[in-house]
């Protein structure tokens, strides 16, 4: 949770437009010129330059890491830095990137070092104690956005391969996806998500490839538009089923995704061009596939990564069909699909993910790292130990290292929500602050760091007052908020109190019954009240100390005062969203029972309510006994508003007064459908919570009286003499000039 | 007291199915003893619903026509409903029993006021298809008309004839509410889907906002001469009377 984030969220609850139009891309200029030019230069290839300025780079990078600066110097420093980030993080590219990221690391480490060095209590006591720990708390954090930085800037200067811009001439794709033995939920997810790629619509066709026939599989085909196919007979590994759905599939290319993957919506985007480039290409594929050989998996076996990242392949087909000894290739599980295709004159290319989220399109273009390389001796070795190659092997640990600072994240987290509480409630100040000191490091440490992770952010940035606006708009807006939701909480518990009965208009979103928790547990819901209500009374210790008390300490106290603001504002907007969260899903259960007819093949008909509404293996919790043979057909109406939808079905069991019914494969489309519009929210969902216009706290026809108002003096002072020429000022004014 | 009137333009809509049915149903809601229902279509047909076997073809046109009480020919069924059928009457009787309604155009009306019910009953009548002076004088004493259409093109094509003589300069007390009621919708029907929802674009808040389904069990009920509540109660034909009786009572107590 940031204020970028509160801010962007406050938009999508309540349906404002989003920030978008503030962005704007990063510029070409001069400075881009010298960055081009400085990697060409011809100095580089004198012997002994490099080396030289690098050990200089590393020694002044050293020096303005560790020099101490007395306070008017470090403040000269912070500004002269801050001014020189803020002027070139308008330009584009990577060496500009970098500086950032070096300026970055400069600030941080002189904040940190400063911190330790200054601010620590002398004496193993409690402050110390504290202090250290938040320190420690402080560098893991920086710890963690570096790992994050080199894993965003290690993989660069890899350009993706582009398209053609004709969409006509972009060849066709067939997914496969791997459902042997594997649960219905997971194989749903990749399904919907391969139906979302971003693809010429008539160029790709999905398949679920499975080893035994399911009935639930194939109404999800059917329903998600793609292709269902069980072969019982195929040899039970994926190169088995791959091998044995290619006679009755004929796209140019194949991607294979295992169950419970999820691809990146541009994935075939950006690696398809690859092969268009790349005429012996012949697979691309995450290191993590189920298609990578055996050393892939040993060497994962050690750094545990398999989970965390996502995995698919694309293979062309030609490449698998031209292998001379196809049936060996098939006979062979999986891991030398790879040599295989070596060994037939193509290549492979790998792609890697730095990022732990599913990645963006930008990052894909710099992520993609193709190894197949002229060298055809070279190749081999790359495939068969890829992750033998050291840069591999280090990328992968700093993965893995991040990962595991991202896991143990909360723990440090806990202490900068925890320290102006500790602060404020026992007096326990974690480092005797000089405030001017403090402020003097930490601002270049967080100015900075906020301009590199916007720049790895996104492609387009925003201007530095518009970035500045979008950071103070949260906080307003979240103060807002707060303050419109309190008050309309509290002019309901009035109301209910002097009505003396529960009004149930005015509580209208509260769904009485079962309200689902599992998303908002009652002990994560009482940690988060816990955090919140302390760091509220911190928060409002600090103002009262802040106003009644003159010990000198009220630097500080307005210093741990803010921190506590700052934490309050995002627990306040983590409890909000968690509550949104819990609605939706309260909405969602609500609509599980809706009522329903069925009518038999007799012509009799039955009223009765769904039990769980989404789902297409529908339950129905049936009034009394009814005699119907399973496997028969029935005709399922479902009433919504006042409308009623009509799906045939076929009964699949009946227990007692319960009857399950699977809605028929050519109705699924019109289903999704209505769950859809059953589901989603109405446009009359934002009203239902208070602080929809926060973001105008002046009302409309006043600000249209002021502009009204301001547009006709506008007018009048301009045409001064249209307005007055009754009053023949015109000749007035004359006489003035002339007279001037 | 309450009268309803259950009138269609066009045979074989399911008007005397539905009018015994709700008839039951609103009884089921309000307690034995406070519906009543009157037959007045010379077909007849109204008690077999109740699986009754008047004595000697007593009913609303001999016991008009004999001048006498009509409380003689009423039987009480065992589903809280007092039923008046029409009963067994020959072509002169009927003729005398039409020209009577001729001459008296609130006969009916004046009638149903001397039975002496009480004050909270409520009375539904049946009436023959198309116009005919039964029709008249339902319209006459009746707070509400529920016109029942099937959701099929013709009889959407006779909604202007209706709404003609609802109009009627002519008619005494033009009654308080007119809704119209679609019976035996079936949604699977593409036709049917389209005119229902035609008709509800159309007619908006006059047409009830309950339809009533297309259920075997309504027809399988009157072959058991029951009422379809009582016959399948959970079918969704009695689920939809059940809900439309609940509208009917809430729009007769506005």
């Amino acid at each position: 949770m940031n204020p970028r984030l509160i801010l962007s969220l406050w938009r999508e609850r309540w349906g404002k437009s989003a920030g978008t139009t503030l962005k704007v891309p990063y510029v070409h200029g001069k400075i881009n010129r010298w960055t081009d030019w400085i990697p060409q230069s011809a100095v580089w290839s004198v012997k002994g330059v490099p080396i030289v300025a690098m050990v200089s780079c590393l020694l002044l990078i050293g020096l303005l890491m560790s020099v101490n600066l007395s306070f008017d110097d470090q403040v000269a420093f912070s500004i002269l830095f801050i001014c020189i980030a803020l002027y070139i993080r308008r330009y584009a590219g990577t060496l500009i990137t970098l500086m950032l990221i070096s300026m970055a690391m400069i600030a941080s480490t002189r904040y940190l070092y400063w911190r330790f060095d200054a601010t620590l209590v002398p004496g193993l006591n409690l402050n110390f104690m504290f202090g250290f720990y938040l320190w420690v708390a402080e560098c893991y954090l920086a710890l963690l956005v570096l790992t994050r930085l080199i894993q965003f800037i290690w993989p660069l200067k890899r350009s993706s391969a582009l398209l053609p811009l004709d969409q006509d001439s972009w060849p066709t794709v067939d997914v496969f996806i791997l459902c042997d033995d594997q649960p219905y939920a997971s194989i749903k997810l990749t399904c919907v998500a391969a139906t979302k790629l971003d693809w010429p619509r008539n160029k790709i066709k999905t398949y679920l490839i499975d080893g035994a026939q399911r009935d639930d599989l194939f109404v999800l085909a059917a329903s998600a538009g793609a292709h269902y196919l069980p072969h019982a007979d195929a040899s039970r590994h994926h190169m088995g089923f791959i091998n044995r759905s290619l006679p009755s599939t004929n796209g140019e290319f194949i991607a294979v995704l295992e169950s419970g993957e999820l691809p990146d919506q541009y994935f075939l985007q950006s690696s398809v061009g690859w092969f268009l480039r790349d005429q012996k290409l012949g697979m691309v594929q995450t290191p993590h596939h189920l298609l990578a050989p055996g050393l892939a998996a040993r060497e994962l076996g050690t750094t545990d990564l398999s989970v965390a990242t996502p995995s698919f392949a694309l293979m062309r087909r030609s490449a698998i069909t031209d292998l001379d000894d196809i049936d060996a290739a098939t006979a062979t599980p999986n891991a030398h699909m790879t040599v295989t295709l070596q060994a037939s004159g193509y290549t492979s290319a790998y792609v890697g993910f730095g990022e732990r989220e599913l990645p963006s399109k930008e990052n894909w273009d710099q992520n993609i790292i193709n190894e197949a390389t002229s060298n055809p001796s070279f190749k081999i070795f790359l495939v068969e130990h890829l992750f033998a190659d050291w840069s591999m092997r280090l990328k992968l640990r700093i993965q893995s290292f991040h990962n595991a600072l991202q896991f143990y994240y909360p723990v440090p987290r806990f202490l900068f929500f925890a320290a102006p509480v500790i602060y404020f409630l026992d007096d326990v100040q974690s480092s005797p602050v000089l405030v001017d000191f403090f402020v003097a490091y930490v601002v270049p440490h967080f100015v900075l760091a906020h301009i590199v992770l916007a720049r790895t952010d996104e492609k387009n940035r925003l201007k530095l007052f518009a970035d500045i606006r979008e950071t103070v708009l949260a906080w307003y807006l979240m103060m807002l908020t707060t303050l419109t939701l309190l008050g309309t909480e509290l002019k309901q518990c009035l109301a209910r109190w002097t009505s003396n009965k529960p009004d149930p208009s005015t509580r209208s979103y509260m769904a009485p019954e079962a309200a689902p928790t599992s998303l908002f547990a009652p002990l994560t819901f009482l940690r988060y009240v816990l955090v919140l209500s302390l760091n509220s009374v911190a928060f409002l210790a600090g103002m009262g100390g802040l106003i009644f008390s003159n010990t000198g300490q009220q630097e500080v106290t307005a210093l741990y005062g803010a921190w506590a603001a700052y934490n309050l504002m995002l627990l306040a907007a983590t409890l909000a969203t968690a509550e949104e969260a819990r609605q939706v899903l309260k909405h969602t259960s609500s609509q599980q029972h809706l009522p329903a007819m069925i009518k038999l093949p007799s012509g009799r008909t039955v009223s009765c309510n769904t039990e769980n509404f989404p789902a297409s293996v529908l339950g129905l919790s049936l009034p009394m006994l009814v005699e119907i043979q399973e496997g028969a057909p029935v005709s399922l109406s479902i009433f919504h508003a006042h409308r009623e939808l009509v799906f045939p079905a076929v009964v699949v069991l009946q227990r007692d007064l319960k009857l399950v019914v699977r809605i028929a494969v050519a109705s699924q489309k019109n289903y999704q459908s209505l769950i859809v519009a059953v589901l989603s929210r109405g446009p009359d969902w934002p009203k239902w919570l208070p602080g929809c216009g926060a973001d105008q706290p002046l009302p409309k026809w006043l600000i249209n009286a002021f502009i009204g108002v301001s547009i006709a003096a506008l007018d009048f002072v301009t045409n001064i003499n249209k307005h007055l020429h009754w009053a023949r000022l015109d000749s007035w004014i004359q006489v003035w000039k002339r007279k001037k | 007291m309450s009268v309803i009137g259950v009138v269609s333009m066009k045979g074989g809509v399911g008007k005397t199915s539905t009018t015994a049915n709700l008839a039951t149903v609103i009884a089921s809601k309000l307690g034995p003893g406070r519906v009543s229902l009157i037959d007045l279509d010379p077909q007849n047909a109204l008690h077999w619903h109740f699986g009754l076997e008047p004595a000697n073809g007593a009913g609303v046109c001999k016991q008009s026509l004999l001048g006498g009480d009509w409380s003689e020919a009423v039987s009480v069924t065992e589903f809280g409903v007092r039923c008046l059928p029409y009963g067994d009457a020959s072509e002169t009787e009927r003729v005398a029993f039409e020209e009577l309604l001729v001459k008296k155009p609130d006969f009916i009306g004046v009638c149903i006021k001397q039975a002496k019910l009480s004050n909270d009953a409520v009375v539904l009548i049946d009436t023959p298809p198309g116009p005919s002076i039964y029709l008249k004088q339902v319209f006459a004493c009746a707070d509400l008309i529920l016109i029942v259409l099937l959701a099929d093109a013709a009889s959407y094509a006779t909604i202007p004839a209706m709404e003609s003589w609802l109009e009627d300069p002519l008619l005494a007390h033009p009654p308080r509410g007119c809704v119209y009621v679609l019976n035996q919708v079936d949604s699977r029907e593409p036709l049917n889907r389209d005119v229902a929802e035609l008709l509800h674009q159309k007619l908006g808040a006059r047409l009830a906002p309950i339809r009533v389904h297309y259920d075997e069990a309504v027809s399988e009920a009157l072959a058991f001469q029951q009422p379809v509540l009582v016959y399948d109660p959970h079918g969704q034909a009695s689920h939809d009377l059940a809900r439309l009786a609940a509208w009917v009572i809430n729009t007769l107590n506005q």
